[in-house]
Formats: structure tokens, C-alpha cells, sequence
């Protein structure tokens, strides 16, 4: 299912890969920009076509295709064949495990401001939270579950 | 909670769920390349599936009595029809001709019936001296599932760059928990 990125989002996204250059991998976001990143943030976690749009983005930002991985939240059978994420994207490594359950509890506030840039470019941590919101399900996220099924099924609708 | 149980709520819980479990069962089926045309068809039937298994559970007056823990029993339990509902697919159908005679019951009672260690053990047991353990009906279960990955890609098993080729059974899901 292919979807696309709001504008404004697209902008500020664009705007960070080239501060990302420039400050080799270091980028930094304006005050202003702050709630509407977490905002979005919280968007892309509990949503499949809003992740799905933004890792998209993200692989033709760096021109990477982002590798299956398996999710440390539903672990099975298969943990020792976990692949390795692609290294063509800068940003890679999923936040450590007590700040993501920290975002699972209390939402993307557990996220401080200096993280948010990074995380924003890294596919890899931002699928993580994902699967970590839609395995366990934690009470504060239902809502916005909810918003993302009706946005989904809309859009399954008008598709089908 | 009156002595009338949770039929009251019932229809108001239902439709407040939906939406929570079309997101939580599209995010669980999606990326499987084989059934990924019907993953509208098939997380429809997992829903109704799971309605009539709810409608029937307002016999028991105390099985869901507040609304939260109705809607994680639903989701769950929508996760369960899901699984089971693939083994209606054509195409899901298809491979499973192409196993092996004696692994064709076995993947249903994974995935359809979703029995219990115990009760696998009982169904693997080939006389009654036979010991079957925990950990031999796992690792059959596993043998299985690497035999159903086989049949459906052709080589390898499990999961590539791109995607994994089929669920896990639940009973293989969590094995190996840190």
C-alpha cells in the first residue's frame, strides 16, 4: 500500500536529511519544530500507513532499502537468524530497552528532545516502537490505535 | 456489574474495538507477499470470526466485565481468527497440499486449532508408552514450520531481506524470550 507523507512533514523531513549532512549525523531541530515532530512521532508509531509512508520516505532520502528485521517484542523461534540492519542508513540502532517501554508507557514525551532528530531519520528505531505499541498494547496508545484503523479502513474502502 | 453480565455493553464494546483491531490485525498480517492481496478479505473474516466467539462468550457473565479487559481478550482473540482464517485462502490452501502427507494435520492443529504443548503431546503420541515432551512437541512444531516456509518459497526458510514467508504458530512465539 503506497501513501505519502503530509507536506509540511515531507518539508520538515528534507529539511533535517540536509542539516543531517552537514552536521555529519548530528542534526538538530528548532524549538518551533518540536511539537509538531512529536506529534507526527507518535503518528508514525501507531500507524501502519503513517510508518509505512515515512520508511519509504526514508528509503528514497538514502537511497537503502530497509531489511526485514525481527522484532525484539515477539520473539520466536527464529532469533538466531536476526539480520542485520542495512547500513546505507545512517541512523540504525533501536533505542535502548527501558526508553522504548519508557514510550510504550508514557508516550513520545519519554523521548528527549536531542533524540528526536535521529530518531526521526532512523527507520529501524522507529519500527521498533512500532511493533513494541501494537504487540503489547499498552492503554495510553489505544486511541490513537484507533484513529489509525479508521484512517486504514477508509482508505481500504475507497481502495477496494 | 449487575447479574445481567456484559451483554448490555456488548454491541457499544464491539464497535468500539473494531477500529483498534483492523490497525492491530493489519499491523500482524501485513508484509507476508503471499496472502498480502487478501489481507483485506482475511482480516474481515478474523473479525466476524471473532464477534460470534465474543457473542458467545456473554454466557459467561464474568469473562469480560469491564471494557478494557474485554478489548484485549478481542484483540487476541481476532489474532487467533486470523491465523485460522488464512488456512481458508486458496493460495494458503495450495501449499499446504504441496507438504508432506504427515505434516498437513499437524500445521492445522498449530494454526487452526491451536492446541496447547499438552494436548499436542496427546496427538503426537503414537503409543501409550511414548513419552512426548514439552520441548519434543515444540521442536516438531518448529520442523513443521520450517517445512511450510520450504514448500513456500523454494528454498531457505523463516525470513529474507525483505519479509518473513509465513506466521510463526503461536506455540513457537515467545520461546525464546530474554
Amino acid at each position: 500500500m503506497s501513501n505519502s507523507l503530509p507536506a509540511p512533514i515531507e518539508e520538515l523531513l528534507s529539511s533535517l536529511l540536509k542539516r543531517n549532512t552537514k552536521t555529519n549525523g548530528s542534526p538538530g531541530l528548532e524549538p518551533s519544530e518540536l511539537a509538531s515532530v512529536r506529534e507526527w512521532m507518535a503518528e508514525v508509531v501507531s500507524s501502519v500507513l503513517a510508518l509505512e509512508a515515512h520508511c519509504e520516505w526514508l528509503e528514497n532520502a538514502f537511497g537503502a532499502k530497509l531489511r526485514f528485521t525481527r522484532s525484539r517484542w515477539d520473539e520466536g523461534a527464529l532469533e538466531d537468524d536476526v539480520l542485520q540492519p542495512n547500513p546505507a542508513f545512517p541512523h540504525r540502532e533501536r533505542l535502548d530497552r527501558e526508553t522504548a517501554l519508557d514510550v510504550a508507557e508514557v508516550g513520545v514525551g519519554a523521548i528527549a528532545d536531542d533524540e528526536l532528530p535521529q530518531l526521526l531519520l532512523n527507520p529501524y528505531a522507529l519500527r521498533d516502537l512500532a511493533d513494541l505499541i501494537h504487540f503489547t498494547l499498552p492503554d495510553i496508545w489505544l486511541d490513537r490505535l484507533g484513529q489509525a484503523g479508521r484512517k486504514l479502513r477508509d482508505r481500504q474502502v475507497l481502495s477496494a | 456489574m449487575n447479574g445481567e453480565g456484559w451483554s448490555g455493553h456488548f454491541r457499544a464494546w464491539v464497535e468500539r474495538t473494531r477500529p483498534v483491531a483492523w490497525e492491530f490485525l493489519n499491523y500482524r498480517l501485513r508484509g507476508f507477499p503471499l496472502f498480502a492481496a487478501e489481507l483485506t478479505t482475511v482480516m474481515d473474516r478474523a473479525l466476524e470470526s471473532a464477534i460470534r466467539v465474543a457473542e458467545d462468550r456473554q454466557r459467561f457473565i464474568w469473562h469480560s466485565p469491564e471494557y478494557s479487559s474485554f478489548l484485549k481478550w478481542f484483540l487476541q482473540e481476532s489474532w487467533r481468527c486470523g491465523l485460522r482464517e488464512l488456512f481458508t485462502l486458496d493460495v494458503v490452501v495450495r501449499e499446504v497440499e504441496r507438504l508432506p502427507e504427515v505434516e498437513r494435520s499437524l500445521t492445522h492443529w498449530l494454526y487452526v486449532d491451536q492446541f496447547p504443548d499438552y494436548q499436542l503431546s496427546a496427538l503426537l503420541r503414537k503409543h501409550p508408552r511414548e513419552t512426548v515432551t514439552r520441548e519434543d512437541v515444540r521442536r516438531r512444531a518448529l520442523q513443521n514450520y520450517r517445512v511450510l516456509c520450504h514448500v513456500i518459497r523454494g528454498d531457505g526458510w523463516g525470513y529474507d531481506d525483505d519479509h518473513m514467508t509465513f506466521p510463526q504458530p503461536p506455540i513457537l512465539i515467545g520461546l525464546t524470550q530474554r
